[in-house]
C-alpha cells in the first residue's frame, strides 16, 4: 500500500517487509493523528492561556497566576504511589512542588488549564428547546475538524506530513472553508435570531477573505512553481543563502505584502478580534456561540485556537521557510532523520506560535470593526493589494528571466526553481520599495488628510 | 483617488503600529520586571488590600444607643436580613432587646441606612472580615464582622468560648464582660447568626417566629378577605368574622423566644 513514506515505513517497522492492511491502518492512524494530538491539540490548550497571560500583561493585570499544578500532583502521587504510607505520599508531593519549575507553572496558571477542562466537562449541556437538534449538535464537530483537518497535508519535517498530495496548498483552503460551514450551523440550529445574525455574518466575512487568502496563496504557487508544500518548503532551502535570506518572505517585496495580506484575511477567517462581529458581544449577545455550553462551548472555543495555529503554520510554511531553521539549516539536515525531524517541527511550531503571539497581541489592540468595515477592508484594501502583489510577483520572474511568458500554463512540476542572484535579489527589493515610497509621499503630500470621498465613505465626517 | 486610497491604507497602517507599540510596551515592561510588578491591580489575599475611599459600603453596623427599633431598616430590606425586638426602657424609651444582622444575606446594598430616621445604622468602610484567620481561608468565616469592628483578637477569642456556652452557665463577671464588650448599653445586645452566640436551637425559634408572624398576618388577610365578602351577603357572618380577626391581631400571647439575656 502507498500510504505515504512516513506511514508505508513505519507499517514495515511494526510488520515486517510486507506489512498487512491492520499494520498500515494502525501506521496511518499514528502518523497523520500524530502531529495533530501532540502538537495541535497542547497548543490549543496553550493559547488560552498565553491569550490570557499577554492580555493581562498588556492591560497591566496579573492573569492567572495562582492556580500551580500542586493539586494535580498530590492526585498522581495518591493514584501512583498508593502502597506508600500517607505521610511519605505527603513528603514526597512537597518535594515534588518544590521543584523550580512548579513555581513557575504556579506564576504562569497553569492549573487553570486542568481547573478550565474539568469545569467545562462537569457543565450542563443545554440544548434549546427550539433548536434544530442534528444541527445543533453537529456543528462544533464540524468547527473542530475544519481547524483539524488542514493539519494534514502541512508538512512538520522532511518526512513528517500526514497527507503527501501534490495539490496540497488547495485542500489547505478548501479544508480550512469547512469552519464556515459549521459557524453557520451554531448559528441557524440554535433557534435564535441573534446566533442566526452571528452566523450569517460570519459566513459573509469569511466568504469574502476567502479571496485574499486565495490570492496570496496563488502569488507563493506562482513563485514556486508548485502546490505541493513539501515542494514549496524546498524552495525555500536556497543554496545561494542557506538561511531565512532563502525564505519567501525576503525573496521579493511583493511576496512579503502578500504574507501581510494572507495574516490580516485570516485573521478575519478565525473571527479574532479585529474582525469578530460574528460574536460581538455588545450588539449580538455572543453570535453563535451565545446557546452552547459545556464541552460543545469548549470545542469551539478550542476550534479557534487551533485555527489560529493552523493560520500561523500556513503563513510560516508558504512565507517563512516552514520547518527550516533559520540558521545552519545545512548542519541540521546532517543529523539523524528522526533529530532532524524534532527540530524540524519545534520550528514550525516556534513559527506558528510566534504569529499566535502576534493575532493576540492585534487582539489587545485594535478595537472591533463595524460590518461595513470589515467588508469595506477586504474589498477595497486587501483584494487589490493582492492583485498588485499578484502582479508584482509575475513581474518579478519575468524580469529575473526564469520563465517565458505564458509558460506558466504548462507543466507547473517541470518549472525551473527560482534562484535570484545577490544583485538581482537587491534590485528585485529597492525598486518596488523605492516605487511605494515615493508613491506613500505623494499620498502624505496631497492627502495628509482623509480624501472627502474616503471620508464621506467611511462615515468619519459626520 | 489612488493617492487618497495609498493614503488610506498608509493610515490605517501606522495608526495599527502606533497602538501595537503601545500595548507592546505595557507588556514587555510587565515580563520584564519578572511577572506584573508594573501591575495596577493587587494581588488580594496575599498582598495587604487598601480601603478605596470613605464612602464605600463595608460592613453594617447599629449604633445600640441611638436605635429605636422602629422597623424601618427592616421595611427596606430587600433580602430581609435583620431581626429585632423592642423593648422599653424603665422612662418608656424603645430600644433593641435583640438587633441581628445576618451577613450571611446582606447584600450591601445600603437602603436600611438611608431609610433609618435616627441615623443609628451606618456603613463602614472596613470590608475585611478575617484575612487569613488562623491559617484559615477567609471567605468562609464571615459572619463576625460586627464584633471585628469593635474588638482586639483576644477579645474575639474569649467572646468566640463564652458565645459557645448557655447564657446561665457563664460567670458573673463573664456575663457582665460579655454584656459590656457586645453592647455599651448594658442588657441588649448585638447578636450574629452564625457566629455561635445564638445557639441554633434559639436561631430556629427566630426563625419559627418570623414563620409564625408571617403565618398570622396571612391569616389575618385572609379573615378581612372573608369579612369583606360576608360584608356583601349576610350581615351575620360579618360579626362572627370580625372577632376572630380581632382575636389574631394583638401582639402574640407567647412570648418572643428568650434573647440570651434572660
Amino acid at each position: 500500500m502507498n500510504l505515504g513514506p512516513g506511514v508505508d515505513a513505519l507499517a514495515r517497522f511494526l510488520a515486517g517487509p510486507e506489512p498487512a492492511w491492520w499494520a498500515s491502518a494502525l501506521a496511518a492512524c499514528i502518523v497523520w493523528l500524530g502531529p495533530l494530538l501532540l502538537i495541535v491539540l497542547p497548543i490549543a490548550a496553550l493559547g488560552q492561556i498565553i491569550e490570557r497571560k499577554v492580555a493581562a500583561a498588556m492591560q497591566r493585570r496579573h492573569g492567572p497566576n495562582t492556580a500551580g499544578l500542586d493539586g494535580l500532583v498530590r492526585f498522581l502521587v495518591r493514584c501512583l504511589c498508593w502502597f506508600l504510607p500517607r505521610a511519605t505520599q505527603e513528603r514526597l508531593t512537597a518535594r515534588l512542588c518544590r521543584l523550580p519549575g512548579m513555581q513557575l507553572a504556579r506564576r504562569l496558571g497553569l492549573g487553570q488549564l486542568v481547573a478550565d477542562g474539568i469545569k467545562m466537562l462537569g457543565k450542563e449541556d443545554l440544548i434549546p428547546g427550539n433548536a434544530d437538534g442534528w444541527v445543533f449538535r453537529l456543528a462544533p464537530y464540524l468547527a473542530m475538524c475544519g481547524a483539524l483537518l488542514p493539519f494534514a497535508a502541512i508538512p512538520f519535517g522532511q518526512h513528517l506530513v500526514a497527507l503527501e498530495v501534490p495539490v496540497a496548498a488547495l485542500y489547505v483552503a478548501a479544508a480550512g472553508g469547512l469552519t464556515v460551514i459549521a459557524l453557520f450551523m451554531a448559528g441557524w440550529g440554535s433557534g435564535n435570531k441573534f446566533s442566526l445574525l452571528g452566523g450569517m455574518r460570519a459566513v459573509a466575512q469569511v466568504v469574502s477573505y476567502e479571496i485574499p487568502v486565495g490570492l496570496a496563496i496563488a502569488g507563493v504557487v506562482l513563485w514556486c512553481g508548485s502546490m505541493d508544500l513539501q515542494r514549496i518548503v524546498a524552495s525555500q532551502y536556497n543554496a545561494h543563502w542557506a538561511s531565512f535570506l532563502g525564505w519567501n518572505f525576503f525573496q521579493s517585496p511583493f511576496l512579503a505584502l502578500l504574507a501581510v495580506i494572507l495574516f490580516v484575511a485570516g485573521l478575519a477567517e478565525c473571527q479574532r478580534t479585529p474582525f469578530d462581529m460574528a460574536e460581538a458581544e455588545s450588539e449580538l449577545v455572543s453570535g453563535f456561540n451565545t446557546e452552547y455550553s459545556g464541552l460543545r462551548w469548549g470545542l469551539f472555543a478550542m476550534a479557534e485556537y487551533a485555527e489560529m495555529f493552523l493560520v500561523g503554520a500556513i503563513i510560516a510554511t508558504l512565507f517563512l521557510g516552514g520547518y527550516q531553521s533559520p540558521f545552519g539549516e545545512p548542519a541540521i539536515i546532517a543529523l539523524p532523520a528522526w533529530l532532524a525531524a524534532l527540530i524540524h517541527a519545534l520550528m514550525l511550531t516556534l513559527k506558528a506560535s510566534a504569529l499566535l503571539f502576534v493575532m493576540v497581541w492585534l487582539r489587545w489592540t485594535l478595537p472591533r470593526l463595524r460590518v461595513d468595515q470589515v467588508m469595506r477592508l477586504c474589498w477595497i484594501t486587501l483584494v487589490p493589494l493582492a492583485l498588485l502583489a499578484l502582479f508584482g510577483v509575475a513581474l518579478t520572474m519575468l524580469a529575473a528571466g526564469s520563465v517565458a511568458p505564458g509558460s506558466a500554463y504548462g507543466r507547473i512540476p517541470a518549472l525551473p526553481e527560482l534562484h535570484l542572484t545577490p544583485l538581482a535579489h537587491a534590485l528585485a527589493w529597492v525598486l518596488p520599495v523605492a516605487i511605494a515610497a515615493l508613491l506613500i509621499v505623494l499620498a502624505r503630500r496631497q492627502h495628509g488628510r482623509l480624501h472627502p470621498d474616503l471620508a464621506r465613505l467611511s462615515g468619519a465626517g459626520r | 483617488m489612488i493617492l487618497a486610497w495609498i493614503n488610506d491604507i498608509y493610515e490605517g497602517v501606522a495608526s495599527t503600529l502606533a497602538g501595537m507599540r503601545l500595548t507592546w510596551r505595557f507588556f514587555w515592561e510587565n515580563v520584564r520586571r519578572r511577572g506584573g510588578a508594573t501591575a495596577v491591580t493587587r494581588l488580594y489575599p496575599e498582598q495587604p488590600a487598601e480601603v478605596v475611599g470613605e464612602r464605600v459600603r463595608g460592613h453594617l453596623v447599629n449604633d445600640a444607643a441611638r436605635c429605636i427599633v422602629c422597623h424601618a431598616c427592616d421595611k427596606a430590606c430587600p433580602v430581609d436580613c435583620f431581626v429585632m425586638d423592642l423593648e422599653r426602657t424603665a422612662d418608656n424609651k424603645p430600644r433593641a432587646s435583640r438587633f441581628d444582622i445576618d451577613l450571611a444575606k446582606c447584600i450591601y446594598c445600603g437602603l436600611c441606612v438611608r431609610a433609618c430616621p435616627t441615623g443609628s445604622l451606618s456603613m463602614t468602610p472596613a470590608f475585611e472580615v478575617e484575612p487569613r484567620h488562623q491559617g484559615q481561608p477567609f471567605l468562609f468565616r464571615r459572619n463576625s464582622a460586627q464584633l471585628q469592628l469593635r474588638l482586639a483578637e483576644p477579645d474575639m477569642q474569649r467572646l468566640r468560648q463564652l458565645s459557645q456556652l448557655p447564657r446561665a452557665e457563664l460567670s458573673a463577671e463573664d456575663r457582665a464582660w460579655l454584656d459590656s464588650v457586645t453592647d455599651p448599653a448594658g442588657e441588649h445586645l448585638i447578636g450574629i447568626f452564625g457566629l455561635g452566640y445564638y445557639t441554633p436551637e434559639q436561631k430556629a425559634a427566630v426563625e419559627a417566629e418570623r414563620a409564625r408572624k408571617k403565618a398570622e398576618a396571612a391569616a389575618k388577610a385572609a379573615a378581612a378577605k372573608a369579612a369583606k365578602e360576608a360584608a356583601a351577603s349576610p350581615p351575620a357572618a360579618a360579626s362572627a368574622a370580625a372577632p376572630a380577626a380581632q382575636a389574631s391581631s394583638p401582639q402574640p400571647a407567647a412570648p418572643a423566644p428568650p434573647p440570651p439575656a434572660s
